[in-house]
């Protein structure tokens, strides 16, 4: 208390020889030091100009939510570079891409993908099963990156409710339909 | 004083007190949807029509949290002191006269709960006993912030409780009493406004009194804790002040004494500078029912107006450092409104030579 | 009526007094001064000397309470620094003191009684602004301005004294 005191005391001396306050240096025609300034009031008055401004003029920044989704200018219904909802990509003649190599699942830092292979009659290898456990998911898109197929990439669907644990592990069908 | 007085008495009482209870609700969601546009928001939208309900949603979560008592606390004070918070307030709006009056028969509404011939000490007397509330809430709870914010609070409110004294006593010695009526009674401030000069500007006391205005603004401001000089509270250095310990309803009674002491001092504006209930071209003290309800709806509006601008300022302004909030209350306000007051002597002598 | 209340404020102000100084912790002490102040104010209430019950409260309920918390509150004191009790010997003979004093009050109040021949005397007639603000303004700004203001210089020398008492550097 003594010492705030003494200091505010300081300040004041000094600020009619143009000294420093609290240490700082402050140049002579600093507005600060101003009587215009010190009344307060012509600046409160700006100040609230300024607010009331905002009120009449500005426009909002919130998105409501569930009746409004967020559009990012130019990429219309995503975020750009979002990370959600993974997807497995199918090529031109309708098959999945996927060769159940592992790397995906292998790369996987909090081993959330499953993998069983299998080969069908012409001896190409597929998924038989192909889960996510999306609990476990960090979004992180090493799996994206790992894939030597380009065949899973990260959606940028946010909306990811569900009423119980089992349906959080997706399966092939939900992925390939993401 | 007759029965019908005693009942009547006890029906504003209530009345009153109500309406008080009332007035916190209203405040929060004008708070709340008034920063909100401040900030390019939308606020609490969802809860009933533009969200008018959402202090009530407020409250029902407090009521239904769980009320702990720390176990390091001090119990009497800790519970006497959301009590006093709320009550000191609310008993200081005793004296606010609310609207004129109607006259049935010999016998006359008044819309003030008591009329008396020291109003304006009473009001000084009860808001100088406000901070005790938060002296013990602060203390109460044991911990340091609780503790600087409660010598924070008393600091700041006798600074300037001085300041906000001295300026209503320059709007005492400016109201004309010449009839044999008081000038200390909240009634005869009021009345005096009525009217006009030169038959069309307002005879209120901001334009008579503008420095006792802008000090007794300032002062309130201070009183009440609230941004810029939001030092009890200020949640980046003290967490929650005095609050910080409480939770459930007490917490909601700090709070509410908190709005309370916010709807007082507009009150207070309203009637000591900006004309009351009056209204400068129409008079509407003239015992008549619509007349009556009419200046209680002019004193609604006043205080409404008030009322924004505490929550206008509120998300303009920053808080000010500790020694410029020192500063302004003894360098500035205190010796301003001394030289006010001579001022004002001198003129009142000049005027009535 | 009159009496009831006039007992009802007594008993809970000398209450007050008296826990007022047996308490030990500071801040219990503070809060029965303000009930002490509170219940002195309604006194000097239904003695119809209104200006007088809100000075009570508004300087000593207000200002001097508050500075009296805030002081409170700046040494912040445990319990372990407030010192031991008092020895019996101290509490007797402070009892004693007190006892002599009440007696010699009640002495006071006996003798004036008397000199006015058994009652209490009547306020002057036509009194009906007795202690309101005005009488008391008049008082003080008219009947004994030179008095009043001789104690204002008095007041701005103390005030003045303390803090080149307090203050280092000037």
């Amino acid at each position: 208390m003594q010492n705030q005191h003494g200091s505010s005391h300081d300040s004041h001396g000094a600020s009619h020889s143009g000294g420093g306050h609290d240490g700082h240096e402050r140049p002579q025609d600093d507005p600060r030091e101003s009587l215009w300034y010190r009344c307060y009031i012509p600046e409160i008055i700006r100040g609230l100009k300024v607010t009331m401004k905002h009120i009449l003029f500005r426009p909002r920044f919130t998105v409501k939510y569930p009746e409004e989704k967020y559009n990012c200018p130019g990429f219309e219904g995503s975020a750009p570079g979002y990370h959600g909802e993974h997807r497995l990509k199918k090529d031109e003649q309708g098959r999945i891409k996927c060769v159940a190599c592992l790397m995906c699942q292998t790369v996987c830092p909090a081993k959330c993908i499953e993998i069983e292979g299998g080969e069908d009659e012409k001896g190409a290898k597929y998924p038989v099963k192909f889960e996510i456990n999306m609990l476990r998911c960090i979004y992180c898109g090493f799996c994206e990156e790992a894939c030597p197929k380009d065949a899973i990439e990260l959606t940028t669907k946010y909306y990811q409710v569900s009423t119980s644990r089992e349906e959080k592990i997706y399966g092939k069908e939900r992925l390939l339909n993401n | 004083m007759s029965t019908l007085e005693i009942i009547v008495t006890c029906i504003k009482v209530l009345a009153v007190f109500t309406a008080l209870q009332m007035a916190v609700p209203v405040l929060v969601i004008m708070e709340r949807r008034g920063v909100s546009f401040i900030q390019d928001r939308v606020g609490p939208d969802r809860c009933g029509p533009f969200g008018l309900l959402q202090p009530f949603a407020d409250a029902a979560k407090l009521v239904f949290k769980e009320d702990i008592t720390p176990r390091h606390v001090d119990k009497l004070l800790y519970f006497l002191a959301p009590a006093f918070c709320l009550i000191v307030p609310t008993v200081a709006f005793a004296v606010v006269p609310f609207g004129s009056g109607i006259r049935i028969g010999d016998f006359t509404l008044s819309f003030q709960i008591a009329d008396f011939r020291v109003g304006v000490l009473y009001l000084l007397a009860i808001l100088s006993m406000s901070s005790f509330g938060v002296v013990c809430a602060g203390w109460a709870q044991n911990n340091k912030y609780g503790t600087l914010s409660a010598l924070r609070g008393v600091a700041q409110s006798v600074s300037y409780e001085i300041a906000m004294c001295l300026a209503v006593v320059a709007v005492v010695m400016s109201t004309n009493s010449d009839s044999g009526v008081s000038s200390t009674a909240m009634s005869t401030i009021v009345a005096d406004q009525g009217g006009t000069y030169l038959g069309f500007f307002p005879k209120w006391n901001v334009f008579t009194q503008p420095i006792a205005f802008f000090i007794f603004l300032a002062a309130m401001y201070a009183e009440t804790n609230r941004t810029p000089f939001d030092f009890v509270e200020c949640e980046q250095e003290l967490v929650a002040g005095y609050m910080t310990e409480y939770g459930s309803m007490k917490f909601s009674m700090l709070f509410m004494g908190e709005y309370i002491a916010m709807a007082l001092q507009s009150a207070l504006l309203v009637t000591f500078f900006l004309g009351g209930w009056t209204l400068p071209w129409v008079d509407l003290g003239d015992g008549s029912i619509a007349g009556g309800i009419a200046s209680v709806i002019v004193f609604l509006v006043k205080w409404f107006a008030v009322a924004w601008l505490y929550i206008w300022v509120r998300w303009t302004l920053p808080r000010l450092r500790y020694d410029k909030l020192m500063d302004l209350g003894w360098k500035a306000l205190v010796p301003l409104a001394l030289i006010n007051i001579v001022a004002t002597a001198f003129v009142g002598v000049w005027l009535r030579s | 009526m009159s009496d009831v209340m006039f007992v009802a404020l007594a008993v809970v102000s000398t209450a007050s007094a008296l826990l007022l100084v047996t308490r030990r912790n500071p801040l219990y002490a503070a809060l029965c001064m303000m009930v002490l102040f509170g219940t002195t104010a309604l006194l000097f209430l239904k003695l119809s000397a209104p200006f007088l019950a809100a000075m009570q409260v508004l300087v000593y309920g207000g200002a001097v309470l508050m500075l009296f918390l805030f002081t409170i509150m700046l040494l912040n004191l445990h319990p372990e620094e407030l010192g031991s009790e008092k020895g019996l010997t101290f509490k007797l003979s402070a009892g004693i003191l007190s006892a002599v004093l009440a007696i010699f009050l009640i002495y006071a109040v006996k003798f004036s009684r008397d000199m006015t021949g058994g009652s209490f005397p009547e306020l002057p007639a036509g009194s009906a602004a007795f202690g309101s603000a005005e009488s008391v303004g008049e008082g003080i700004f008219d009947a004994f301005v030179l008095p009043f203001e001789l104690v204002s210089v008095l007041i701005v020398a103390a005030v003045a004294g303390a803090i080149v008492l307090t203050k280092k550097k000037l």
